[in-house]
């Protein structure tokens, strides 16, 4: 059988489509992910536009403190009169009209996100006021240091998973995109199933009036896409991990692992779907598609919450869905700490794996075709 | 109208009985019955849609068929009785060979389906490659192969494991002349050296050629098998003659049809053709009566009949229509 | 017409399969729909986050820190044990996890060690709740640098000031986010699916090499050939998305159809549908073969509606992410209809900009369908 699996890979690598495009998609999209949120959690918004109203003579502190944020490009702030100021907020030129009284306050006309970052603005301000009025009071020799230490904003929270190890907040989109392309193994396992249906070409006639066992033929079609495969994702996850600069917390042996086991599952699917049923092969390309879209859609490849809100309404689609379980096995690693759900999730992969191949061999070992 | 002029005796190598396939409700074999002999090159010619390939593909147990029995080696034919198919061999109509190897490669390939060893395995294959007359192509990819060099590769997938018995279905379709007699010549060197052939083709000639019994089928249907012989003797017709450029009266043509063992004379613009039995010097008696006459002629042709003929004569339309 | 009646032909023999692909991403569609909408909800809510608060000090400042957070969020105290934690983060009954230790005032504010947070990934809601515990740290450390004691730090760090916000009663704001912006959000992906996989697996039919040439061979005039097969497949184009409005109407009734801006609506669609046939287009002039339709389709409808706004709104985006957006017409069709969505009433500065947005989609259009007419001829002449 190593010869048959040698040769088998020989063709797979010389045939580029076969496994170039499961390959070079979860890389483009996770570059695209990276470039589209993997600086979120920076808060790298957009500078708001917005307008300060002078209610009172003397809002000195209130417009000095905005001038700091405009000058760090958070907010835009412009001088205008009330009516003026309303006019520009009704048309959308500005996000809010911050008032500058004896007690600050805001006006918005609409939830958003910029409304509530201008919330939090104000927020801090009366913190900060508040912080600097009472060390005034109590210990006024030390103003400069409280000063100096206030306008050292730092970071003083750290993201860890439940084990103690850190963890990057958008890791959701990359995990299911890292599921879906496992399950991309499906369009590998049909592309060599391809000729082990006699109906569908001449080689898979020759293959299949040959000597050679079905079972076998499986198992080395199951073998050789597997490798090719779990390399292609190999690759894609070393990718994430040095080259986007991904956290993974050294826990790369189980990632691994779920990848493998991931790999097996896509081939399978690929190979039953090629096994059964007498359509046309761009109806199976097809219908791979869908299931592997669909797979990830429900496991957040575009939708982060999905997961959580399948997890809600349908929770028995997690634990059969390929792609949510590859992703949970993912968290379990890295966010929540839980190896018996992570062997749990291995487990059940496996089993379905294998459920799918007995059901390609039963169906494929004694097949005969109305029509070739 | 089955007419069978040979005895099958004891069941042969294959042995197929009243097979029958059905497209809905187009019938594309109807009863069909086959005995092929060891040892044999065996023949299945008709015309294009007369379930040649549907009876390989069933034969090799590609195809459901809806009532009937193959026997192959004795056994009954299954998609999983690898024990038979471990001794067969099949060179299909379409090229079936992986575009992505190389000639070595793609032999190397499908025999190792057949024959596990390494060492033997590698003795078959330079052979393989030898008697296709691929030496120089081992390097080359199917894609950079002319057609008839394709077929050879083709040819040489099918048998490089040394089997018993060899299906080969149209192997010479669109193929030049020289690949063709090449062909031709191996597939008889494989039967001299031990392999029985089933050989489907569409050409009357080559068929002719090189195999010991043929059966002629149509519609689904074996009309008539046995020897070349055996079928020409089915027919009155034992020899046709062409006479070119000689013009006739209606007096001089009745002479000629009155000759003796000629039961058909045909003249049409200026050229006579007879059917005469079976019989010694019947151009030379047809010759002797033109000069006879002192009538002028032009070429003369005398050939012997053809499986056509047969074809004609049962189906009353020719084999390529 | 014959060339036309041809494609006809070949889209009808395919009509399994685009019943297949409509099904599943309309699918999409409405899934999409249903959960965005809680999703963006979620994403502006700077409050009452479910946080469990596992406290191991008994310090003054660690109780400021939960009732400060109480004040905003729902708060509950929760044991250190891992298996609890799990289950509280695998059902949500608890979003974030905050980690007081032992010692927090000195390990946490004195030596400036970070605080151990976990927050369930791709939630948004943590974001902020980082930032408010941020803000909290940095003020106590102000406290701490001032010569405060803990207890005095955590007095001076209580009541805290409730901001005041105003909401302007403004009839032209869209007030609550009605169910069909997310249908409309989310055509994009739907119509570069569709029409990539679909036509694009027709158009690649007609490429194939020995079909190529027997047309190019024929007496019909090879651009008339182009003409014929995009008319049709334009006019398949259309059918799906009168399918997608009409669907738009049946759905949702009159709120969409009596909304002063469905007008404004359906020239932003019909100027997607012109794009995205041209995406099409190009996809399958250019694929050499069937996974290579399947790969850049999928890469061309993910990738553009990933940067272009569709799955994540363009608010999350940050600026330099938007300005490389600008160059697809997808974040071009989510601007506009953003717009719609916040002018109910339409300003006149709304309305250049929507026009703007949809000539700027129309442009692109174009110029993908000159890249397609060019791949077209360029791979005719090279045989």
């Amino acid at each position: 059988m190593f010869h048959l699996v040698r040769y088998s890979i020989i063709w797979k690598v010389k045939n580029f489509n076969i496994f170039f495009w499961p390959f070079i998609f979860p890389i483009i999209l996770g570059t695209l992910f990276y470039i589209a949120f993997g600086n979120v959690k920076e808060a790298d918004f957009e500078t708001i536009p917005a307008a300060v109203v002078e209610e009172t003579k003397d809002s000195r502190v209130f417009l000095e403190f905005l001038e700091e944020l405009q000058k760090n490009g958070t907010i835009q702030v412009e001088r205008m009169e009330a009516r003026e100021a309303e006019q520009a907020l009704k048309e959308q030129k500005i996000e809010g009209i911050l008032y500058a009284a004896d007690t600050p306050y805001l006006k918005v006309n609409k939830n958003g996100l910029s409304q509530s970052v201008l919330q939090s603005i104000l927020e801090s301000y009366f913190d900060g006021k508040k912080t600097i009025e009472n060390v005034m009071k109590n210990s006024p020799e030390k103003l400069g240091t409280a000063l100096e230490r206030m306008a050292d904003h730092q970071n003083m929270v750290r993201q860890v998973s439940l084990g103690g190890s850190t963890t990057d907040g958008n890791a959701s989109y990359f995990y299911a995109l890292v599921a879906t392309a496992c399950l991309y193994g499906c369009f590998i396992g049909q592309g060599s199933a391809r000729w082990l249906q006699a109906n569908l070409s001449p080689l898979a006639a020759r293959q299949c009036a040959s000597s050679m066992n079905r079972t076998a033929m499986i198992l080395t079609e199951l073998l050789s896409s597997f490798l090719l495969h779990f390399l292609n994702v190999a690759v894609l996850l070393a990718y994430l991990r040095w080259v986007l600069g991904l956290d993974f917390q050294g826990r790369l042996p189980e990632m691994l692992l779920v990848i493998l086991t991931g790999c097996v599952m896509g081939v399978s699917l690929g190979i039953l779907v090629l096994s059964i049923g007498k359509w046309q092969e761009k109806i199976k390309i097809g219908i791979m598609l869908g299931i592997t879209m669909t797979a990830g859609f429900l496991a957040g490849l575009m939708f982060a919450q999905m997961k959580y809100i399948v997890d809600q309404y349908a929770p028995v689609i997690n634990r059969f869905n390929p792609a949510a379980l590859i992703a949970d096995a993912f968290y379990c690693i890295n966010v929540y700490d839980d190896p018996s759900r992570y062997a749990r999730d291995l487990l059940t992969l496996s089993v379905m794996s294998a459920a799918m191949l007995a059901v390609s061999v039963l169906v494929v070992r004694r097949v005969r075709y109305d029509s070739i | 109208m089955i007419k069978t002029v040979d005895h099958a005796g004891a069941e042969g190598l294959v042995h197929i009985e009243n097979l029958v396939k059905r497209y809905g409700s187009f019938v594309a074999l109807d009863h069909l019955n086959l005995d092929v002999k060891e040892g044999e090159i065996f023949g299945l010619l008709g015309p294009n849609g007369s379930g040649k390939t549907t009876a390989i593909n069933c034969m090799l147990a590609l195809l459901k068929y809806d009532k009937g029995m193959i026997r192959i080696f004795g056994q009954e034919m299954a998609p999983d009785n690898y024990q038979v198919k471990k001794d067969m061999g099949i060179v299909l109509q379409n090229v079936a060979v992986f575009d992505e190897l190389t000639v070595y490669e793609n032999i190397d390939y499908f025999c190792g389906l057949y024959v596990k060893n390494k060492i033997r395995r590698k003795e078959l294959v330079d052979e393989a490659i030898r008697f296709v007359g691929l030496e120089e192509h081992r390097k080359m990819r199917p894609r950079k192969l002319s057609g008839g060099l394709l077929r050879r590769l083709n040819i040489a997938c099918g048998i490089a494991h040394r089997p018993k018995l060899i299906f080969m279905d149209e192997p010479t379709v669109a193929v030049d002349p020289q690949s063709r007699n090449r062909i031709l010549e191996g597939i008889m060197e494989l039967n001299r050296q031990g392999s029985t052939i089933i050989y489907t083709s569409h050409y009357m000639e080559e068929v002719e050629q090189i195999c010991t019994r043929i059966a002629i089928m149509d519609h689904g249907r074996c009309i008539a098998s046995g020897t070349k012989e055996q079928l020409t003797g089915m027919i009155k017709t034992g020899e046709k003659i062409t006479i070119e450029g000689v013009a006739l009266d209606e007096e001089q043509l009745r002479k000629i049809r009155g000759l003796p063992h000629v039961f058909q004379a045909d003249y049409e613009n200026g050229i006579l053709r007879l059917q005469c039995t079976e019989a010694k010097h019947n151009l030379v008696r047809v010759l002797h009566c033109l000069e006879e006459q002192e009538i002028h002629f032009g070429r003369v042709f005398s050939e012997q009949p053809t499986l056509n003929d047969v074809f004609l004569h049962i189906t009353g339309t020719q084999l390529r229509d | 017409m014959t060339v036309f009646r041809g494609y006809i032909k070949v889209i009808k023999s395919n009509r399994l399969m685009i019943c297949f692909y409509l099904a599943i991403f309309f699918a999409f569609s409405i899934l999409f729909q249903t959960t965005a909408k809680s999703a963006d909800t979620e994403m502006y809510q700077m409050r009452g986050v479910r946080i469990g608060v596992i406290n191991n000090d008994d310090g003054a400042l660690a109780e400021a820190l939960v009732r400060y957070l109480s004040g905003i969020h729902q708060i509950t105290e929760l044991d250190d044990e891992i298996s609890v934690l799990q289950e509280k983060l695998y059902y949500r009954a608890a979003d974030y996890i905050v980690r007081i230790p032992e010692d927090f005032y000195e390990k946490c504010i004195s030596e400036g060690k970070e605080l151990e947070v976990t927050m369930i990934p791709g939630s948004y809601t943590g974001i902020y709740v980082d930032q408010q515990i941020n803000s909290f740290l940095n003020n106590a450390a102000v406290y701490q640098k001032a010569g405060f004691t803990e207890e005095e730090t955590a007095d001076a760090m209580k009541n805290r000031e409730n901001v005041r916000v105003e909401l302007a009663d403004d009839k032209s704001v869209a007030g609550d986010n009605k169910d069909y912006i997310y249908y409309f959000r989310y055509m994009p992906y739907l119509y570069l699916a569709v029409f990539g996989f679909v036509l694009g697996d027709i158009l690649w039919s007609f490429q194939k090499k020995e079909l190529n040439r027997r047309m190019m061979a024929s007496p019909v005039p090879l651009r008339r050939q182009k003409l014929e097969g995009m008319l049709c497949m334009s006019l398949f184009g259309v059918g799906i998305w009168v399918l997608l409005i009409l669907g738009a109407a049946v759905c949702y009734g009159k709120s969409w159809t009596g909304s002063a801006n469905v007008g404004y609506y359906i020239l932003n669609t019909l100027a997607l549908l012109f794009c995205t046939l041209s995406v099409a287009f190009l996809a399958g002039t250019i694929s050499p073969n069937r996974d290579a339709l399947t790969g850049i389709v999928n890469i061309l409808s993910l990738g553009m509606c990933f940067l272009g706004g569709t799955f994540v709104s363009l608010d999350v985006m940050s600026g330099s992410i938007k300005k490389i957006s600008q160059f697809l017409p997808v974040y071009w069709y989510e601007k506009a209809n953003d717009i719609l969505t916040d002018f109910s009433v339409m300003t006149e500065t709304a309305r250049n900009q929507v026009f703007q947005a949809v000539g700027i989609q129309i442009v692109f259009g174009a110029a993908f369908f000159c890249l397609a007419v060019t791949a077209a001829r360029y791979k005719q002449t090279e045989g």
